[in-house]
């Protein structure tokens, strides 16, 4: 469905898309994971038409959409990182609007909203003004103006940035409701928990390059991280991450507040280890869980750096 | 793209602040600079007419004694006979009251009321008299003097104007002015009759003569009062001049508002989701330019019928007036094009808050928005043709004053030449943003 080889994109001399490929099928749910200014909104901003790539192509069923992007427009629904709504127009007339731009006939329009709405959860809402809506109502409404014209690629660009955890429930079970019908999905966050939950393939993406691609266990796979040890302890928490990395069986750590994490490369005798390098540095442990590696401690043991850096 | 228009009138109608601005202030600007300055302008379908106050300093009966001894002592020194003052023929204050501002003419432009200095001044500090007269102590006397004998004695009467009504007083300063030389005129002719008289030793019967010249049909035939106006042209009153001043300068903030709500959806990112789908940049502009078409309009529409309904405005010609609007609005919307590719460019609101605050008030004392243009000095009467709202002004009031369309097309292609370089600079600049923006 969507085939992208070799895209590039520089702003100056900072290289902000280096040489991205991938495919996706119909159907597939792909996730784009990686730090902040990591590319993926650029990537995305290119697959949307918004920007040109300096070097590379992008088809859509076998179309260069650089050639012709009609196609691919009308069978797109872009929910960009902002929310991109007229906030003193009400929720009915912003549908309205993203409807009718989508070029959903009139006469299906009000019934596409009356869906829409009930999918998005705003149905009570739709006569007041947007901008008297809460930020994760906001947030629900953009999604659903993206969704109008029944689009068969559907383009998430971070859609839970700055909204309660509630909303973003909301937000995530609509999204995995969307994919369920067969919509062809590329999201992007920073949230690795939120790919997990969503996503059938995972890209992770750093300074404009793939640099690891496939299922969650796949990715896991590529490293050679067996379990994750999550350590809450008081004490001088520095010196202990420290001493603990040090260890031939940890592969990497992370802190903070009283938090460590623990990528642990080889089998349990370790724990022990890190038992006695907490005491031996006086520190107290308060709990100690014992996880399968998730994506963050994957993103980590690739790249040297955390996700949120 | 109807649905795109449609979405930016709703926008812009549901913005209270920006109706404020754009249908209410004029309104209430035009109303109350209609009312304030009203003195300053003629009243719509007659005459000007201002209210004086004149105050009489001199005492007639003893004047007119003292003249008539002091007018035979003279004339006993020139002449043979005895010369006796006809004081119902020549009385000078019947020649400034009933033959001067009694004239038909002069009446029609100025009702006077006879009080004491101090009721004057209570008068014109209540603003109930434009200006008070005051004619000075031995006018009588002095009259009697300079029309009857060789001598020539000066009169000084005083005019006294309000600060706050400048105009009206000048005006009543020239209705005396001309009364003073018309009189002047008389006394110089009867000198040189005098002296040629004597040189032909015709004395007597010459000074007889003068004692019994009629000098009220010297004022009668030569103050003669043509309308102010150029011929077949109406008057303007205040209303009308200020509800076309305003119009035509609050009509630039759609200008304005089309540069802010294009940033708007520049930074909502609304504009960048639309191109997105399949409508074009150039789309999302052309939209905007209709919008501010329409908004103009609708405030040119509103204005017109608030002045017809509350001020009895007579536009005279609707055709024109519509013609008026439509290129007004051209105009204005070709403006807001450069606005809007400007505010682009710079990604700020201090485009819009300069033009609106800055340019916007510039401009409207430019071109005669706020001080009627006549008054400025010559090279911002030139300057204000080519400032599109002085422009605009310049439309509406030959449209008020009764003029026709020929008199109107230069004006109007001033204008639309003007609008012309307006949309190639902004479509310029717009094709750079839009091609940086692809």
């Amino acid at each position: 469905m969507l085939k992208i080889e070799n895209l590039h994109k520089s702003y100056g001399k900072t290289k902000a898309v280096d040489g991205i490929s991938f495919e996706l099928n119909q159907g597939e749910v792909l996730g784009l994971l990686g730090p902040n200014g990591a590319g993926k909104s650029t990537t995305i901003a290119m697959i949307s038409t918004l920007l040109k790539p300096d070097q590379g192509r992008i088809l859509f069923n076998g179309e260069d959409i650089q050639k012709s992007s009609k196609a691919l427009k009308n069978n797109l629904g872009y929910v960009p990182q902002e929310i991109a709504l007229y906030p003193t127009l009400t929720g009915m007339d912003n549908l309205v609007f993203w409807g009718r731009a989508n070029q959903v006939n009139k006469k299906d329009l009000h019934k596409r909203i009356e869906n829409v709405a009930n999918i998005i959860g705003i149905k009570d809402r739709l006569k007041d003004k947007v901008e008297t809506y809460s930020g994760g109502m906001k947030r629900r409404l953009n999604i659903g103006c993206a969704m109008l014209h029944n689009p068969s690629l559907m383009i998430f660009d971070e859609p839970t940035v700055g909204i309660d955890p509630q909303s973003r429930r909301h937000i995530l079970d609509s999204i995995k409701d969307i994919s369920d019908n067969g919509t062809t999905i590329i999201y992007t966050s920073h949230y690795m928990e939120e790919v997990e939950f969503l996503c059938s393939k995972i890209l992770i993406i750093d300074r404009g390059k793939i640099i690891a691609g496939g299922t969650k266990d796949e990715l896991v796979a590529l490293t050679k991280i067996e379990k994750q040890v999550h350590l809450e302890i008081t004490g001088n928490i520095e010196n202990i991450a420290d001493s603990i990395n040090k260890l031939a069986s940890v592969d990497s750590v992370t802190f903070s507040d009283n938090l460590i994490k623990v990528s642990m490369i080889s089998n349990s005798t370790s724990y022990i280890e890190i038992l006695t390098v907490v005491t031996d540095h006086d520190g107290k442990l308060l709990s100690m869980d014992i996880k399968e590696p998730d994506l963050e401690a994957v993103f980590l043991s690739l790249t040297g750096r955390e996700l949120r850096d | 793209m109807i649905n795109i228009i449609l979405k930016d009138l709703k926008l812009i109608f549901s913005d209270r602040k920006a109706l404020a601005i754009v249908l209410l202030m004029p309104i209430i600007l035009t109303t109350i600079l209609g009312f304030a300055l009203a003195n300053n302008f003629t009243t719509a379908g007659s005459s000007f007419i201002a209210n004086i106050a004149v105050v009489k300093e001199y005492e007639k009966n003893i004047e007119s004694e003292r003249a008539d001894e002091e007018v035979s002592r003279i004339l006993s020194q020139y002449a043979s006979g005895e010369i006796n003052l006809d004081t119902d023929l020549l009385d000078p204050e019947n020649i400034l009251f009933k033959d001067f501002l009694d004239l038909e003419e002069v009446a029609k432009a100025i009702n006077y009321q006879i009080v004491d200095m101090e009721n004057a001044n209570q008068l014109l500090s209540d603003k109930k008299v434009s200006a008070i007269v005051i004619i000075p102590e031995n006018f009588i006397f002095d009259m009697y003097i300079n029309f009857l004998t060789p001598f020539r004695n000066n009169i000084s009467i005083k005019v006294v104007s309000h600060p706050d009504m400048p105009y009206t007083g000048r005006i009543i300063e020239g209705f005396f002015q001309s009364f003073s030389d018309i009189i002047s005129a008389s006394i110089i002719s009867k000198n040189i009759l005098l002296e040629e008289a004597s040189r032909f030793d015709l004395t007597d019967s010459t000074f007889d003569l003068v004692n019994n010249l009629d000098f009220s049909t010297l004022v009668n035939s030569q103050i003669t009062i043509t309308d102010y106006t150029i011929e077949g042209k109406n008057p303007i009153s205040s209303f009308m001049y200020y509800t076309a001043a305003m119009l035509s300068m609050f009509i630039f903030f759609s200008a304005g508002y089309a540069g802010k709500y294009m940033l708007h959806e520049h930074e909502y990112q609304t504009s960048m989701r639309l191109m997105s789908t399949n409508v074009k940049f150039s789309q999302i502009i052309l939209s905007k330019f209709i919008m501010t078409t329409l908004l103009v309009i609708t405030q040119s529409t509103v204005m017109i019928l608030f002045s017809r309904f509350a001020f009895s405005v007579n536009w005279v010609s609707m055709p024109q007036v519509f013609v008026t609007i439509l290129i007004s609005a051209l105009a204005v919307a070709a403006i807001g094009l450069l606005i809007i590719a400007l505010t682009l460019k710079h990604n700020s609101y201090k485009v819009y808050d300069a033009f609106t605050s800055f340019i916007i008030q510039v401009f409207a004392l430019l071109g005669g928005n706020f001080i009627p243009i006549e008054v400025m000095p010559g090279f911002i009467q030139t300057l204000s043709e080519y400032i599109p709202n002085g422009s605009i002004l310049r439309i509406y009031v030959r449209i008020l004053e009764g003029s026709n369309f020929s008199e109107l097309i230069p004006l109007y292609l001033n204008l639309v030449l003007v609008s012309a370089v307006f949309i190639v600079s902004g479509t310029f600049m717009l094709r750079k943003e839009g091609r940086q923006n692809a």
